[in-house]
This record gives C-alpha cells, structure tokens and sequence, in this order.
C-alpha cells in the first residue's frame, strides 16, 4: 500500500466535522438503511470525525463465523494419525507382498487367503493374539521337528495350526462359503462393522507392523488386494473428512463454497437477486438467506436450491434474514430484521411465527 | 407548488393509509399505542428527518423499522409487557455486545450495566420519567442502535477517564517531570499546506473516509469494506489510487507554487511531530468539544401495564 506523507496525513486529521449524528444515522448508516442525501452527508461528517469512525467500527457487529459440523470421531482418529498409518500400512503391504512373490510363489491357495482374510477381520488385539500364536507355534514346531520344517514350509505349518485352532476366526471360517476368496470382498463391502475395523486397522500403525511375514504369505495375492482396498478406503474416508465443504458469504452477499478446507472459494449462483447476509449449514444441509425475504435451502451440499418462503396462515416472512439457526436436519430457526422470530420441524417445508 | 413543513402534531397529507398500514404491521396495539398516538410518533420523527419538505415522508416511513419503534416506546412509557419482551430479546444481547466492545468483563458489564440504567430510565425530570428510549426513531433496528449508543456511552466514558487525572499525576506531569521547552521551529511551508488542501478538496467525502479510517485510524481493508459493503478488493485499489493521486496533486501543487523538485521532496518527508504545531492548544480544543449528547427524552411516567 503507498506511504501517505507524514504532512499529508496531519492535514487528513484536521478540520472542523461539525455536531455529531444521532445514533439513529450512525445505525442506519452501519445498516445500509439512509437515503442517498443523508448518506453523503453522514460519510463527509465521518471523514472529519474520528470519534465517529470509532463509535461505527464498534457498534460493527463481529464477524459472521459459519461452523460446518463435521461427523463426530473419537480423538484418537485425526488427519496425522490416518496419513502416517495409511502410509506405513501401504510400505508394510507393499513389502510384504514383494517378498511373498519373491519367496513363495507356489503357496498360495484360497484357503489360506480366507484364513488371512478372517484374521484381518479380527479386532487388533485379537489380531495381535493370533499373531503371537502364529509365531509361537510356528517357532515350536520348527525346535521340536526340525526334518519336517525342512521339507514344508513354516508357512503351511502355521496356517496348518492356525485352521486347527477353535477360535472365533475358525467360527467365521466355517460359516463362510466354500470358496472364501470370492466371499471375502463382498463381506467387506457388506458389513459396516467391518469398515469400522479396518479404519481402526489402517490407523494404528504399530499393529499394521506386526503383521508378519507369515501371516502376509498366507494371504496371498486376494488378500493383498483386499488390505489395498482397505487402505484406498481408509484414504477415502481420511479424504472426505477433508473435503468437507466450508461456506462463507463474500461482501456483496454472493455464496462460497471450498472444497479444500478454505484454501479455494468459489461462487454458488443460488439466486441471481438475492444477497445473502446469513448461511448456515449442517452437513449436506444448507440453508441461506438474506434480504427482502430471500431464503433458500439445498438438501445436497450446494448442487441444488430451492426457495422457501416461510408463511403462517395469514403472514408471511417480509424482512431480511438476519440470522439461522440449525439444531438438526428438520428443526431450524430464523430470525428477520424486524425481528421476527420463525421456527420449523420438518425441514422448512411448515412454518410457524413465534416472534 | 408550496412545500409545507410537516407540524409534529399532524400527519404529512396523503400518508393516513399508510400510516394505518404500518400501526398494523406494527402490532401497537399489543402495547396500547393508539392510532392516534402512533401518527405522533411518526410524525416527531418526520419532522426531525425531513424538515424542509413533506416529498421524502413516504420514503421515510417505508424504511423505519416499526415494529421495534412501537417496542421500544412502549418500553419508554413503562409498559410492563414491553419490557418483558424487550429483555427477552435484547437482555443478553447487551450483555454480550459490551463485552464485545470493552473486551473486558467487569468493564463491560459496567457499561452495560449503565445504559441499562439509561434505558429503564432511573432519573426522573418534572414528575416524568426519563428513559432512553425515547429517542429511538427506528431508522436501524434496535439492536444495531443498542449497539451505537453502547459505543458511544464507550468512547464517552474512555474521554471521561481521561480528563480525570489525579492531583499526583497532575503535579508530576505538571511540575516534576515537566518536558523541557522545546525550541522553535519553523511551521509548515504555507505553500504546502495549501497544496495539500486543494488535493483534499478534489478528494470526494467517501475518499477521505477511506484514507482516513485506513491512515489515521489504522482500521484494516476488511473493517473499511465492511463498513462501505464493497468489496475488501475494491478498497485496496481505490486507497492505492487515492493515495497516488493525492500524492500526485499535491507534487503538481508545490511545482506550481514554485518549488523545485528538491525542495517538494523534502517538503513531503517532513515529519509533522517536528514542526511547531501548537498541539497543545489543538488538545485543548478537543477536549473542550462536546462529548456525544446523552440526550434522554422524556415519557410520561405512569405505568401503562394493563
């Protein structure tokens, strides 16, 4: 920005403003609501009054602050926590799997991908438990027959132990169809619970780490698909919760939307003559208003708008919107610049005046 | 055509519909503002905004905001009703709102607590309560002039407190720790004041707000956008170009008024606090002036509650 001069500046400072307004124009002024004539005047008083100046910067009421609710999550599952342990989780699978080609080819069969698959479906401490169970036996039976360890590999004994075991992985097994290889992906899909524990399973990076070499050969490439799968999922849900759209209103009233957690805004053309001194927004829920009753509301984040003009038999909702308020998706509130105060509870489709 | 000055007593002609239409929408009667009396309340406020001609009474009207009007005089007027919904409404607001403005809780709450005082009108002049409310006109909503007269009430009191110094303070500054005399210097080249003058004088008003509020007062793009609702964009160009231009004419003026090109520079790089500017008596004068009026108007003092 230029330096004003020094000079310049004390000669900005001085001069006579004359009385002061009343607080009716200093109001009417800060609200847009004099007519042109005393608009201009009250601006030239201002010029000259720092008083003034200072009594409207004041009176401005603070910032629109719009609040987008995001989906409730336990502390634990934030941004670092999901990128750190998708990355390690990918480097481990990644590894894992190239060494599983490398080393063993010929072992992979669909049941050992099921026992695999069932076993990532397990809690983590289960998954832990099954883990060190792996290897003890394994570790067993290599001390106690060493000949017979030579001749197969430590993988099949494993597995072998593993299918041998009554444990609740060995319940689901059962239950499963014969061919588990193609079941298991639908199961993913289907079960909500078990995206909840893959979530968990992507984010927890220590527990991504011991998943031993062992267990990784006995799933086999199906497997490594479906962990990669849980792993794109995770960086889905990690991504969404991010592209969580923002919204502000710019000076002249237009709507924002960002897509990239504020750092781009761009123009939504909700109403070509509305200008907009309010938005409020509950998940995909948004609802705008502003002047001369304009009030409109999207169901879908933006992509379309529908304008509602709130009634009560006889009355309608005739001034600016001043204010919204959401409790949930039905139930909201709006206040007018007459103070009008409207309520509905069934997402704006009924009204009722309270104020 | 004659323009008749609107009387406080009756309505401009042709506005009776109207006005009936507004008492309505008012919902006056819910507080026992009578036709009549609504009709006088307008009319007051009339007669304050439009006193040379009746043409912009309409317009006028059009844009009050009646509703909270009729509230806040009743409120003035001690009905009980009223002022149950007054603080409903705006109780918390003014808690909220001086704590915006003073920043500090017991400050605030001071504050707030001293207009509140104003509103319900604890003084009493000639048998008649003095509330004030009474002088809201409905020109912006009522929250927006609590807002105002909050900040007023701010600024007067941050004056007060400066004009009560203590007899300590006062002895120190005064005799103790007395600055020495500086010596004279010579004022400001008249010649570029009076360049600086005419720059000003091709400057339109809502210019030299912006200059002002961004220069002197050092409020930000954002505060002045807000203030003008344009865009904070559009106040960055304009101070650019204000600024550029106003250097400009003022350089033009000095040239023209003699002065070599050597010598506007080193005009312009004056710093102001190095002439002999009688700053003193310029305070002086300040603080002579008036504070903002806490004018009061005055309401019948029965109790209209029913």
């Amino acid at each position: 920005m230029q330096e004003l001069p020094k000079v310049v500046q004390h000669r900005l400072a001085s001069g006579d403003a004359g009385p002061h307004p009343d607080p009716d124009l200093l109001t009417a002024f800060a609200e847009n609501n004099l007519s042109e004539r005393e608009r201009s005047l009250l601006v030239t008083h201002l010029s000259r009054c720092f008083d003034c100046r200072t009594i409207i910067a004041l009176a401005q009421p603070a910032e629109e602050t719009i609040t987008v609710q995001a989906p409730e999550r336990t502390p634990w599952l934030r941004w670092p926590v999901l990128k750190w342990g998708t990355a390690i989780a990918c480097v481990a699978i990644v590894g894992a799997a190239i060494s599983l080609y490398r080393e063993h080819p010929e072992q992979y069969t669909p049941r050992d991908t099921g026992a695999a698959v069932t076993t990532a479906l397990q809690s983590p401490r289960e998954e832990e438990r099954s883990s060190l169970n792996l290897e003890r036996k394994a570790a067993e039976q290599k001390a106690a027959q060493p000949a017979r360890a030579a001749s197969s590999t430590p993988k099949t004994d494993a597995l072998g132990s593993v299918a041998e075991k009554p444990a609740k992985t060995m319940a689901m097994r059962s239950d499963a169809p014969s061919s588990p290889v193609r079941q298991a992906p639908e199961s993913l899909n289907e079960s909500t619970a078990v995206r909840d524990l893959e979530k968990k399973e992507a984010v927890t990076q220590g527990k991504a780490k011991q998943a031993t070499g062992d267990e990784l050969r006995a799933a086999g490439p199906a497997a490594n698909a479906g962990l990669m799968d849980r792993k794109s999922h995770s960086a889905d849900v990690s991504l969404a919760s991010s592209l969580a759209p923002r919204w502000t209103l710019n000076a002249d009233g237009t709507l924002q939307r960002s897509l990239d957690g504020g750092r781009t805004w761009n123009k939504i053309a909700v109403s070509s003559d509305a200008a907009f001194r309010v938005v409020a927004a509950l998940g995909s829920d948004v609802w705008v208003g502003g002047a001369a009753a304009s009030l409109f509301h999207s169901r879908d984040a933006g992509e379309h708008w529908l304008q509602v003009k709130p009634s009560d038999g006889n009355h309608i909702l005739a001034g600016d919107i001043t204010a919204i308020e959401l409790t949930d998706s039905t139930h909201g509130r709006v206040t007018t610049s007459n103070d009008e105060v409207w309520s509905t509870e069934d997402g704006g489709n009924s009204w009722q005046q309270l104020w | 055509m004659s323009h008749e000055r609107p009387s406080e007593t009756s309505a401009p002609a042709g506005l009776e519909v109207l006005i009936s239409e507004l008492h309505i929408k008012s919902r006056a009667r819910e507080f026992d503002i009578s036709r009549e009396e609504f009709g006088s309340i307008l009319n007051q406020i009339a007669v304050k905004y439009c006193p040379e001609a009746p043409t912009g009474v309409r317009e006028l009207y059009l844009t009050l905001h009646v509703e909270e009007l009729v509230l806040a005089r009743a409120c003035a007027a001690g009905h009980e009703k009223a002022w149950e919904h007054f603080l409903v409404r705006y109780r918390e607001k003014l808690y909220e709102v001086a704590g915006y403005i003073a920043k500090e809780a017991a400050a605030a709450r001071e504050l707030a607590d001293s207009l509140y005082a104003d509103l319900y009108g604890t003084q009493a002049r000639e048998g008649k309560r003095v509330s004030k409310l009474a002088s809201y006109t409905g020109r912006g909503s009522l929250e927006g002039w609590l807002r105002t007269v909050l900040a007023q009430e701010y600024v007067n009191q941050y004056r007060r407190q400066r004009r009560l110094v203590s007899l300590e303070e006062e002895s120190e500054e005064g005799t103790q720790y007395a600055a020495p005399q500086k010596e004279a210097v010579p004022g400001i080249d008249p010649r570029l004041e009076r360049a600086t003058d005419q720059a000003f004088a091709a400057l339109d008003s809502q210019d030299r707000f912006v200059l002002a509020s961004y220069y002197l007062d050092g409020r930000t793009l954002a505060e002045i956008s807000r203030q003008l609702r344009v865009h904070e964009s559009t106040i960055s160009r304009k101070l650019d170009k204000i600024a550029k231009s106003l250097r400009k004419n003022i350089i033009t003026g000095l040239r023209k008024a003699g002065m070599s090109s050597r010598q506007v520079e080193e005009a312009l790089q004056v710093d102001v606090r190095d002439l002999s500017i009688n700053i003193r008596n310029r305070m002086a004068q300040e603080s002579d002036r008036k504070s903002f009026p806490g004018e009061k108007a005055e309401a019948p003092a029965g109790d209209r509650s029913r």
